[in-house]
């Protein structure tokens, strides 16, 4: 059974990638205040690369990566 | 790490996916934190033209206006080859909100100072 995973958002990409991937990204995390946490649904084979390189640039961090059959979730921890 | 990003853009309704890939590089660099300009040139200026966005999508990738509309609420600006801009004969009062006209040397002076670059 999957453990849950608290987070104080959710930000769910779909397919996107690339540019729009890490924008919706952006976005999400303006509305979080420092320490809070954003839990993104991503499709897009690329992403963990992405997102990780995007955490490294912002001050960002990524706490922890789950993978399932397709999709993958990504805990960012807004930066202060 | 370099902390300014310029887009070269040569392109829009003459080629959709070449002009919305570089809009797409774009949105990741602002979206990244970077101070990011899209410098338009040649056949890439009508861009910076009122409607001309709502008229692009490649099929697969995002519609072109939605990524001018993020890139641009993201803190993302477009500077326009004045004399591509003046061959189209445009004018001013054409450009969409976020475009200004800006030349070689305010682009030479971007670039000079620690930028990154990328060509579409």
């Amino acid at each position: 059974m999957d453990t849950p995973i608290f987070s104080d958002a959710t930000l769910d990409l779909g397919e996107k990638g690339c540019g729009q991937l890490v924008m919706e990204i952006m976005f999400a995390m303006r509305k979080l205040a420092p320490g809070q946490t954003l839990l993104v649904t991503a499709y897009d084979p690329a992403a963990a690369e992405d997102i990780a390189a995007w955490c490294r640039m912002t001050g960002n961090t990524l706490m922890q990566t789950f993978s399932s059959t397709s999709a993958k979730q990504f805990l960012l921890q807004k930066g202060h | 790490m370099l902390n300014n990003f310029c887009v070269n853009l040569t392109h829009s309704i003459d080629d959709a996916d070449r002009a919305t890939v570089g809009m797409v590089v774009a949105n990741a660099a602002v979206a990244s934190g970077k101070n990011t300009i899209v410098f338009l040139t040649s056949e890439g200026v009508r861009l910076a033209i009122k409607g001309v966005a709502d008229g692009i999508h490649e099929e697969g990738l995002t519609p072109m206006a939605e990524l001018v509309k993020n890139y641009l609420a993201a803190g993302g600006v477009f500077w326009v080859c004045p004399p591509c801009f003046n061959k189209r004969r445009y004018k001013e009062a054409d450009l969409i909100e976020g475009a200004t006209l800006a030349g070689g040397a305010k682009l030479v002076e971007f670039l000079s100072n620690d930028a990154a670059s990328v060509s579409y």
